[in-house]
C-alpha cells in the first residue's frame, strides 16, 4: 500500500490514491494555481499589514505586484505524500506505522469516524530558489516575499487537499481537513520527526531539523484522516479553545461527511 | 536651494521613502553641507517615520520602506564619514539554532541600526558557540536572540546562562512568537522585544539598567 511509483504526479491525475504522490520543481502554473500577481495582491497586502485603503495610495499596488511576480517566478514547487494505515488509537494519540499523531483533539476526529483506515501524510515546499530570492537586499521586498511565500504555501496545500478530497470521494472515501505538527495540540518536533520518518523528504530537497523547522523555510507538512465517513472534519466544532486564531468555521459541525442521502 | 531646504528635503525623502535619494539629493547636498549634518537629516527622517508608525499612521511595510531609504542614504556615507559608528552601542543579533525564520530578526536588526546602534547580524540557525565566540571578539553591549519556535527555547536558555556567566556585562534581549514578558524573564533575559514599535525603547531601558548596575560606560544612545 505504501510504495510510491517512481514518477507519480498527483497534479496530473495519473495516480491511484493509495500510491501517494511525488512531484518536483513545478511552476505555479503547472499546479493550476493563479499565475498573475493581482490574484495575490490583496491576500499578500493583508498578510504584511496593509489595510485595504493603504494599497490604493501612490503606486503601492504596482510595487507590490512587481515583487509578487518575481516571487511567483522563483517558486519551484515540490511535494511528496502518501497514506499509511491506522494501527490504532486512544484518547491521546493515533498510531499509523511510523507515524504517531500525539494529539487528543485529532484522536477524537478518528474516534468519531466510521472505519478510519489511514492517515495521508505530506510535505510541500516552494524550493530553495524562493528562499534565496527572499533574502533580498531591501527589507520591504524581503517582507513582501515572506508574505507571498506564506500565502503561496497555503494555496499549494489547499489545492493538494482539494484534489485529494476529490480523488478520495470517487473511491467513496471521506478525508478530514489537513492538520500540521505545531498546531492544535500536536507537538511540533515529535510530529515532524514522525512524518519525516515515514516520507523521504530528501527526494524533494527538503530537510527537517530536529527542532521541527524545515529548510527551505517556505514549506508545509501535515496529514489528513481518511475514513469511510467522518462525523467531524476537524476538531474545531467540539474544541473548547474559543479564541483560537486557527479555528475553522467552514466545517461540517456535528454532521456526517459525506452527508447521508 | 539653500542648505536648510535641502536637508529638510532629505529628511522628508526618508520619511516618505522616495526613491533615488542616494543618486540625486545626497550627492547634491554633499556640495553644500557637511556630511555629519546630512546624516543628521537622514536620522531625523527615519525618526519621523518611526513616530508615524508608532501612531498607526504608517503600516509596518511603509516603515520598512523608510528604513530601506534610510539605509541607502547611510550606505552612501559609509566611506565618507570616518568612524561615524565608533561611539554607537553594539548589538549582536541572530536566530538561535534550530530555527530558520529570520524575518522578525531582520526587521529588528534594521530598526536598531536606524536608531543608531551598531548591529552585527549573525543570521539564522546559529549555534550557541558562534554567539559566544562573537561576544568574545565583538564585546557587544547587547545580545539579541530571536526564535519563532518553542522547540528551540531550551537551547536559547543554555546560551543565556553561558552569556550571563561568562559575559555578565552583556545585556540580553529576546523576541519571537513564543515570548511574553513572563517567559522572557523566566528564561533569564534582561529585556523582551514585543514588537518593532517597542524595540528601541526596550533596548534603551535595558541599557539604562546596565548603566545603573555599572555594567556600561556612560556613552552612546
Ligand atoms: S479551535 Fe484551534 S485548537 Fe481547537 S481544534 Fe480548531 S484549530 Fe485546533
Amino acid at each position: 500500500m505504501n510504495d510510491i511509483p517512481p514518477a507519480f504526479d498527483m497534479f496530473h491525475d495519473t495516480c491511484k490514491i493509495e500510491d501517494g504522490f511525488l512531484f518536483k520543481d513545478m511552476a505555479v502554473c503547472d499546479l493550476g494555481l493563479e499565475t498573475s500577481a493581482p490574484a495575490y495582491l490583496d491576500a499578500v497586502a493583508s498578510r504584511i499589514g496593509y489595510r485595504a485603503y493603504d494599497i490604493e495610495k501612490g503606486d503601492r499596488a504596482g510595487t507590490l505586484a512587481n515583487i509578487i511576480s518575481r516571487g511567483l517566478e522563483a517558486a519551484s514547487i515540490s511535494g511528496i505524500g502518501k497514506p499509511v494505515r491506522i494501527d490504532g488509537w486512544d484518547k491521546r494519540c493515533v498510531r499509523a506505522g511510523p507515524v504517531l499523531v500525539e494529539s487528543p483533539r485529532w484522536a477524537l476526529v478518528v474516534d468519531r469516524a466510521v472505519f478510519p483506515h489511514s492517515i495521508y501524510c505530506f510535505f510541500l515546499t516552494l524550493g530553495r530558489e524562493f528562499d534565496r530570492v527572499k533574502e533580498a537586499d531591501g527589507l520591504f521586498e524581503s517582507y513582501v516575499l515572506d508574505g507571498l511565500g506564506s500565502e503561496l504555501t497555503e494555496r499549494v496545500a489547499d489545492s493538494m487537499e482539494k484534489k485529494l478530497r476529490g480523488q478520495l470521494a470517487t473511491s467513496g472515501l471521506a478525508c478530514s481537513r489537513r492538520f500540521s505538527p505545531g498546531y492544535c495540540d500536536w507537538p511540533l518536533a515529535n510530529g515532524q520527526k514522525s512524518l519525516s520518518k515515514f516520507l523521504d523528504t530528501s527526494s524533494i530537497g527538503l530537510t527537517v531539523l530536529s527542532s521541527g523547522a524545515m529548510v527551505p523555510a517556505k514549506s508545509v507538512s501535515g496529514a489528513m484522516i481518511v475514513a469511510d465517513r467522518l462525523r467531524i472534519l476537524c476538531p474545531c466544532p467540539v474544541c473548547p479553545k474559543k479564541d483560537c486564531p486557527y479555528r475553522r468555521e467552514d466545517v461540517w459541525g456535528e454532521y456526517e461527511y459525506p452527508p447521508r442521502t | 536651494m539653500g542648505d536648510e531646504k535641502l536637508l529638510e528635503r532629505i529628511e522628508d525623502s526618508v520619511c516618505r521613502f522616495e526613491k533615488g535619494l542616494e543618486m540625486e539629493l545626497l550627492p547634491a547636498a554633499l556640495d553644500s553641507a557637511p556630511a555629519k549634518e546630512i546624516l543628521q537629516a537622514l536620522n531625523m527622517g527615519i525618526e519621523k517615520a518611526r513616530r508615524l508608525f508608532k501612531k498607526g499612521e504608517y503600516a509596518l511595510p511603509d516603515f520598512l520602506l523608510a528604513i530601506d531609504t534610510y539605509r541607502a542614504g547611510v550606505n552612501f556615507f559609509k566611506n565618507r564619514v570616518a568612524d561615524a559608528d565608533k561611539a554607537a552601542r553594539r548589538v549582536v543579533i541572530g536566530v538561535v539554532e534550530g530555527d530558520v525564520h529570520d524575518m522578525g530578526k531582520n526587521i529588528v536588526a534594521a530598526v536598531l541600526e536606524a536608531c543608531g546602534f551598531q548591529v552585527t547580524d549573525l543570521g539564522k540557525n546559529i549555534p550557541g558557540d558562534q554567539f559566544l565566540e562573537t561576544i568574545r571578539s565583538a564585546r557587544p553591549d547587547i545580545l539579541a536572540l530571536s526564535t519563532m519556535m518553542s522547540t528551540t527555547l531550551e537551547g536559547m536558555k543554555d546560551i543565556i546562562e553561558q552569556v550571563k556567566r561568562d559575559f555578565p556585562e552583556t545585556m540580553i534581549l529576546v523576541g519571537g512568537a513564543p515570548f511574553d514578558p513572563d517567559l522572557a524573564r523566566r528564561i533569564g533575559a534582561d529585556g523582551y522585544a514585543e514588537n518593532v514599535i517597542t524595540i528601541p525603547d526596550e533596548t534603551k531601558r535595558v541599557l539604562t539598567v546596565a548603566r545603573e548596575k555599572k555594567l556600561l560606560k556612560d556613552t552612546g544612545p
